[in-house]
């Protein structure tokens, strides 16, 4: 029933292999390692007024460590990894996640360099996360209403597998890491996303974030928490502001559709040079088939191809199409009539000669000088034709997908029992 | 079989917990009209009987259902088992899907018990730091309950997702052995048909009296499996506390039943097929496929199909059971015939019931 919600969750994120996220982490702490000792070297001025401002906020690390983390925060800065991130929160969040890993004492230089490269990389991949889950979030409401389920299945298909893979980041530089600590980040993206961009809210670091979370949540490991976690500190408390974030969103691609919608019935009106169709229809496949049967095998059509054409094309077309009641309206606005008129155009522009039977005339000497031109300029001209061929076969009540394919099949055959588009071949 | 009937789903969760005034006990169901009801009303079901088992744990059994005159409805009857850490959980529905995806279904009945253990654990701790109240945790119990219920009848019914095969790549298991059940219907005080079993014939290839598998097929605990699959008198009566009247007209039979190895998280499948004899007489043909044995004089069990058929077609003309595994696929197998059920002992491997047919033939 819901095939595009299935999709929509299924794309949220692939996971990757344990190997690729360890071989990940190495070159990003390589990177770190070697950018920090460059950054310390070259940018002694910018590094200085830092300290200054962070003159209290860090110093509780030892020298050595506070230099890595001056660079590192130089490196965010200048790259452009996190942006609107004050000096204070990133002090502040240092501190809380050497808590949070219980590294605070007896962290190495290089567990230190390797612990900053996991935090960076985590707060990367969960903001490109946010937005996938924000955009999962307005196609998902546009199909369902109830409110249960859709906190569900934002919960399962996608903060879950979010969370668990920022967790993977830290577990790959081997850092076992507070549960609240990753659902911290996730509520300052979230804020940062969601409150910052409508209100003037002042933003609040990730530290803030963690110590509410761990005023109210007593647990800290174990996967079997995500869902509690996520539903009662995520989800809860930002849904109705998540919601009133991506109401726009929601109205502008809904109209979207709709406008998709009308488009498609006014193309019929328009004058279109080129039909879009991506692939192949099978209904060509099959007509070009019988065509090319008829004009250069010398096969004539009778009754049994006839049925046998019919059959065929209601199959295809019923395979084709979801929409299979009957039609009540007489306009050819339905969208099985709207295919098969462009259906036409394409058989037209691959086999000309076809389009003798509905030329007039006085048109002749103009379409046999330049066919393609011909079909371009005079589409309107053609699609009353073929819409006056369609009235003559099917009555207004009748409309069936199983009464077009009979006119359909009609059409063709009429078409192709005229001897005079074997006189013409534009192909030789 | 009307729509509404085939939309029944019960869910029943235990959580087992040291203190006093648990275990918790709730039964859902999520069928009509897509509400959760909350079906505890006074009555509180214990399926501690599923978990007692260490050699073989049932995840999952298929019912495939009879209606009085012997023949096979298009309505199916699925059972799931699962459990994480205290949170055990059993899962019965009805539906006209013969499709649906074990695997996935598993998965996701494993992430409710998984979430709830979770949600247990935090509200265990809060509760004993006084900052809920002991009838504030069965609430929220409740409620997150629902909601994971609800999810999952979505996704049954609704969006349908866990229909369809599992794209797996491990390879296909082999047929290790095939039991033959002759037994008799016998209706109960309540009114239910029971099965008793008589005699059991046991066909089974050369490998498994090699020694390495010696512990693995141990004759009397095949017998419990199949027992284990048929549906308990237990889940009989949570059946009746919803109203389940269409039951009693029907004769269910388990027609796939799943078991999982706990240490090594093999899979071993049963699958079953059912020829009367008359009122009161069935045959019982169970094929087990086990992923534990892998022999190259094996059968795979993507020739299963053929087999059963062979069988079945033999068994429906002839009746003669020899005769039938003679025309088969299995003519070279080991083949011990019409033991009495009392006679099979709880610890005798396969060759020790050859020696004593033996002697009893002598």
């Amino acid at each position: 029933m819901n095939h595009v919600i299935n999709q929509i969750s299924d794309i949220v994120y692939s996971p990757e292999g344990i190997f690729d996220k360890v071989n990940q982490f190495k070159t990003l702490f390589n990177y770190f390692n070697a950018n920090y000792r460059d950054f310390i070297m070259n940018q002694p001025t910018f590094l200085s007024e830092i300290r200054k401002k962070l003159k209290m906020e860090i110093g509780f690390l030892s020298p050595q460590k506070k230099e890595i983390c001056l660079a590192v925060y130089g490196i965010l800065l200048t790259e452009d990894l996190i942006d609107k991130y004050s000096e204070f929160h990133y002090a502040e969040d240092i501190s809380t996640l050497l808590d949070a890993t219980n590294k605070k004492n007896i962290c190495t230089e290089d567990e230190f360099v390797g612990l900053l490269t996991s935090f960076t990389h985590c707060i990367k991949m969960s903001t490109k996360a946010l937005d996938v889950i924000l955009e999962n979030l307005c196609l998902i409401k546009i199909k369902e209403k109830d409110r249960d389920l859709i906190e569900m299945l934002l919960i399962k298909n996608n903060f879950l597998p979010a969370l668990s893979e920022a967790c993977l980041e830290f577990e790959v530089g081997e850092f076992q890491v507070d549960l609240r600590f990753i659902t911290a980040i996730f509520a300052y993206l979230i804020e940062k996303k969601v409150l910052t961009d409508s209100s003037d809210k002042k933003l609040k670091s990730i530290s803030y974030h963690y110590n509410v979370i761990k005023s109210k949540y007593p647990l800290s490991e174990g996967e079997d928490l995500f869902y509690d976690l996520i539903r009662t500190q995520l989800v809860v408390p930002y849904y109705t502001e998540i919601e009133k974030f991506i109401l726009p969103k929601i109205e502008s691609l809904s109209l979207k559709q709709s406008l998709s919608k009308i488009d498609n019935q006014e193309e019929i009106g328009e004058i279109t040079s080129d039909v879009e169709k991506s692939e192949i229809h099978p209904i060509i496949t099959f007509v070009s088939g019988i065509v090319e049967e008829v004009l250069y095998q010398n096969q004539t059509v009778n009754s049994a191809k006839k049925q046998h054409i019919e059959r065929n094309i209601a199959y295809l077309l019923k395979k084709g199409s979801t929409e299979n009641e009957t039609f009540t309206s007489s306009t050819l606005s339905s969208g099985v009539l709207i295919e098969i008129i462009d259906i036409w155009f394409i058989i037209f522009s691959i086999y000309p000669q076809l389009v003798l039977h509905l030329v007039n005339l006085h048109d002749y000497a103009d379409f046999t000088e330049n066919p393609e031109n011909y079909l371009q300029t005079n589409r309107r001209k053609i699609m009353q034709q073929l819409n006056i061929k369609f009235r003559k076969y099917i009555s207004v009540d009748e409309m069936s997908i199983d009464n077009i394919a009979k006119a359909f099949a009609k059409i063709l055959i009429e078409i192709l029992s005229n001897p005079t588009i074997k006189t013409i071949d534009f192909q030789k | 079989m009307t729509d509404s009937k085939s939309k029944y789903n019960i869910i029943i969760l235990n959580i087992d917990s040291s203190e006093e005034h648990l275990p918790f006990r709730s039964i859902f169901n999520c069928g009509e009209g897509e509400e959760v009801t909350d079906l505890r009303d006074g009555k509180e079901q214990d399926i501690s009987e599923y978990f007692e088992d260490e050699y073989l744990q049932l995840e999952a059994v298929k019912y495939a259902n009879y209606d009085k005159n012997n023949e096979l409805l298009k309505l199916f009857f699925y059972q799931f088992i699962s459990n994480h850490n205290s949170v055990f959980l059993l899962n019965f529905f009805s539906s006209n899907y013969s499709d649906l995806c074990i695997n996935k279904t598993k998965e996701e009945l494993d992430f409710i018990c998984k979430s709830v253990n979770g949600l247990f654990k935090r509200l265990e701790d809060q509760k004993y730091e006084r900052i809920i109240s002991k009838n504030d945790q069965l609430e929220i119990l409740n409620e997150n309950l629902s909601k994971l219920c609800k999810y999952y009848q979505w996704q049954l019914f609704e969006e349908q997702n866990l229909r369809g095969s599992d794209e797996n790549d491990a390879p296909t298991p082999m047929i290790s052995q095939v039991i033959f059940l002759n037994c008799t219907l016998k209706e109960d005080n309540r009114n239910l048909i029971q099965l008793e079993f008589n005699e059991v014939s046991f066909v089974y290839p050369e490998v498994l009296n090699h020694p390495t598998y010696k512990g693995i097929i141990i004759p009397y605990k095949c017998l419990k499996q199949i027992q284990k699959s048929f549906m308990s008198s237990n889940l009989f009566s949570t059946v009746k506390l919803a109203n389940f009247s269409f039951f009693e007209d029907l004769i269910s039979v388990p027609d796939t039943a799943y078991f999982k190895s706990p240490e090594t998280s093999d899979k071993i499948k049963i699958v079953f097929d059912y020829h009367f004899h008359g009122e009161d007489s069935l045959l019982i043909s169970a094929y087990f496929i086990d992923s534990r044995i892998s022999d190259s004089s094996l059968l795979n069990s993507r020739e299963l199909p053929q087999i059963r058929r062979n069988i079945s077609a033999y068994l429906e003309t002839d009746g003669d059971l020899e005769n039938a595994i003679v025309n088969s696929a299995f003519r070279n197998w080991y083949k011990v015939l019409r033991v009495r059920t009392e006679d099979i002992e709880k610890d005798h491997g396969l060759d020790r019931i050859v020696e004593d047919k033996k002697v009893d033939n002598l």
